[in-house]
């Protein structure tokens, strides 16, 4: 990407840093390129490549890796993305890419919203654009923020990497609860009421310390993954008697909050309190053991929702048989599609797979969980009625993503594989270049079709399946 | 032009990388591209997550203190799925379900988008023969 046109930039940090996040936007590039037509996806590549060779203008004489160094790879990857702005204005203001978009470069949250205030958006209103950009700079800032919690110059990508594993972990291991909670945010338990105090404490209380209950069982999932949490069970025995009382008002709460849980339990600072059950075991084993079972009983319950035709089925081992059913179709499938892609076309094939590093795939960036998906899905299936568009659609959004690998036009081992990429697209229909634009105008229909507006359905469906090009089809402009 | 043996199999594993990258962080998928690299033959770098706790009694976690035969079952059904799900064989109970939905709703995506793609790819090859003619 830094063609060795000129060595005013120093080897140093700082270009290492630059080459990272102008591969994300690559990367990103490239995706978007797959999601575009071929030709403006060529023009997008030119447009990332001149960002290249912007990183060696914008940061002077600055050799060292420290903030102010930071900051001006910021500001270059700013300028960036300004011109990858440029190259998009004809973009569709899909609210779904806005979610691809902020997925693809694992988001920081809190440093978004300094960056969103502080940029100018040249002349386009359109909210996906804006998070796009948002996702660029949010990644290179990622970066920075990673880079500048270590202070240490580093001389080659390897250590790169292995510097920012440490907070990503941290990161990770964050957000993976996130999904978690939020499924299990129903089911919070409600704070026990009389348990360090007397019985007659008063209802609000309870309200304001739950959300705070929320945070820090967040914090305590990250802390202990996996683990069982210390389960602090201070004065239960004797006042169970005493508990009974208050329990069965603390019961009726719970049932107004949420489904009948029985085991109500407050995690203040380090401790879950854990009311025992009438007549079980009050150790902190079994306590825990049953913690335990209800958090792998909700997990059943997720993937019982997930695995089609499962929800009349009762008995654990049924399920299970279910589950390692579904699994293993969805693996044959993929397989079986890969042979049908290989059938349907001649040309398809991906000849660089040898060319990804290895930091793409074992990236230890923030969780991107699946749901982000389903606004795309839900979005697809409200079109549903002509089943080949909302296939298109579908197609459109999450390949942009899938296949992106190959369609890598920035790849860093140089031009070879351009060929390889011009055949692949040659299999995408356009050999011809007429049947080419024939293409590209009905993304963009079937495209403008996810914005919203239903008088287009009748129009792209005519379109697609008569294989004639209109003059009244917008046309992409380049 | 390669055989369509061989394009398959390349197929897949773009669809296998697809998978991995746009479900990063998630255990499962950071086995399943480790497993691709391996097969690629890069080696990786070699900073992989520390391992995580492993549970060693499935059937207390399961609950079930009855008959030892259903426990048995359950045993043979939960390793089964260890071994489908990629990473699964060093997690817990808890945490498999968890990357088992995960790794469910990962390749439902896969396995629509490809099927997206293999229409699209499909109605283009039958409109370019027709233009052909």
């Amino acid at each position: 990407m830094n063609s060795g046109s000129s060595d005013r930039s120093p080897k140093c940090f700082l270009n290492q840093n630059w080459d990272r996040s102008v591969d994300h936007i690559s990367q990103f590039g490239s995706a978007l390129g797959s999601f575009m037509s071929p030709q403006s996806s060529f023009e997008l590549e030119r447009g990332l490549q001149r960002i290249g060779h912007l990183s060696e203008e914008v940061p002077p004489q600055s050799h060292f890796m420290d903030s102010s160094g930071n900051s001006q790879a910021l500001g270059g990857l700013v300028i960036a993305g300004n011109l990858a702005l440029a190259h998009l204005d004809q973009f569709p203001a899909d609210p779904g890419f806005a979610e691809r978009a902020a997925r693809f470069s694992s988001f920081d949250g809190q440093s978004y919203g300094w960056f969103s205030g502080h940029f100018e958006l040249p002349g386009s209103g359109k909210p996906s654009t804006a998070a796009i950009i948002q996702s660029l700079t949010a990644s290179g800032l990622q970066i920075g923020h990673l880079e500048s919690n270590r202070q240490i110059p580093v001389s080659n990508e390897q250590q790169l990497k292995m510097n920012s594993a440490g907070p990503a972990i941290s990161r990770e291991e964050m957000s993976l609860s996130d999904p978690i909670s939020a499924s299990n945010g129903k089911k919070r338990k409600a704070p026990s009421k009389s348990k360090e105090k007397d019985a007659a404490s008063p209802k609000p209380s309870t309200d304001p310390p739950k959300v705070a209950d929320e945070e820090d069982s967040d914090t305590k999932r990250c802390r202990s993954s996996g683990k069982i949490h210390e389960i602090g069970i201070d004065n239960v025995k004797p006042k169970l008697e005493q508990n009974d009382g208050a329990r069965s008002n603390g019961n009726a709460e719970q049932k107004q909050r949420k489904a009948g849980n029985d085991k109500p339990s407050e995690p203040p600072k380090d401790y879950i309190h854990v009311r025992a059950r009438r007549g079980q075991a009050t150790d902190s084993h079994s306590l825990a053991e049953r913690v335990r079972r209800e958090k792998i009983s909700q997990r059943m319950k997720l993937l019982q929702d997930l695995v089609p035709g499962c929800s009349k089925v009762t008995g654990k081992a049924v399920m299970l048989d279910e589950i390692i059913n579904y699994v293993q179709s969805l693996q044959r499938q993929v397989e079986f599609l890969s042979m049908k892609l290989a059938t349907v076309n001649p040309q398809l094939d991906f000849d660089n797979l040898a060319n990804l590093r290895a930091k793409d795939l074992i990236q230890i960036g923030g969780p991107v969980p699946n749901s982000a998906y389903s606004p795309e899905m839900s979005m697809v299936s409200s079109y549903a009625d002509v089943p080949q568009q909302k296939d298109i659609l579908h197609s459109i959004a999450t390949n942009a993503m899938d296949f992106h690998c190959s369609m890598n036009m920035l790849d860093s081992t140089g031009h070879q594989d351009l060929n390889a990429h011009q055949a692949c697209l040659g299999g995408f229909g356009d050999s011809s270049s007429q049947l080419g634009f024939f293409w590209e105008d009905d993304l963009q229909n079937i495209v403008q079709m996810g914005i919203g507006q239903d008088q287009e359905i009748v129009a792209s469906s005519h379109n697609f399946h008569g294989g004639t090009s209109p003059a009244a089809q917008m046309k992409i402009e380049l | 032009n390669a055989s369509l043996a061989e394009r398959s199999q390349r197929i897949k594993m773009a669809a296998e990388m697809g998978l991995v990258r746009s479900s990063r962080g998630r255990h499962w998928s950071r086995a399943l591209g480790r497993r691709l690299l391996q097969r690629e033959g890069i080696t990786g770098c070699g900073c992989k997550n520390a391992a995580l706790s492993t549970s060693s009694n499935v059937f207390e976690d399961l609950g079930v203190r009855e008959i030892e035969d259903e426990a048995a079952e359950i045993g043979t059904r939960v390793r089964a799925l260890q071994r489908l799900v990629p990473g699964g064989e060093e997690l817990g109970l808890e945490r498999l379900f968890e990357e088992t939905a995960d790794y469910i709703e990962a390749l439902q995506g896969q396995v629509s988008a490809m099927r997206a793609m293999s229409c699209l790819l499909d109605g283009l090859e039958r409109e370019k023969r027709m233009m052909g003619k």
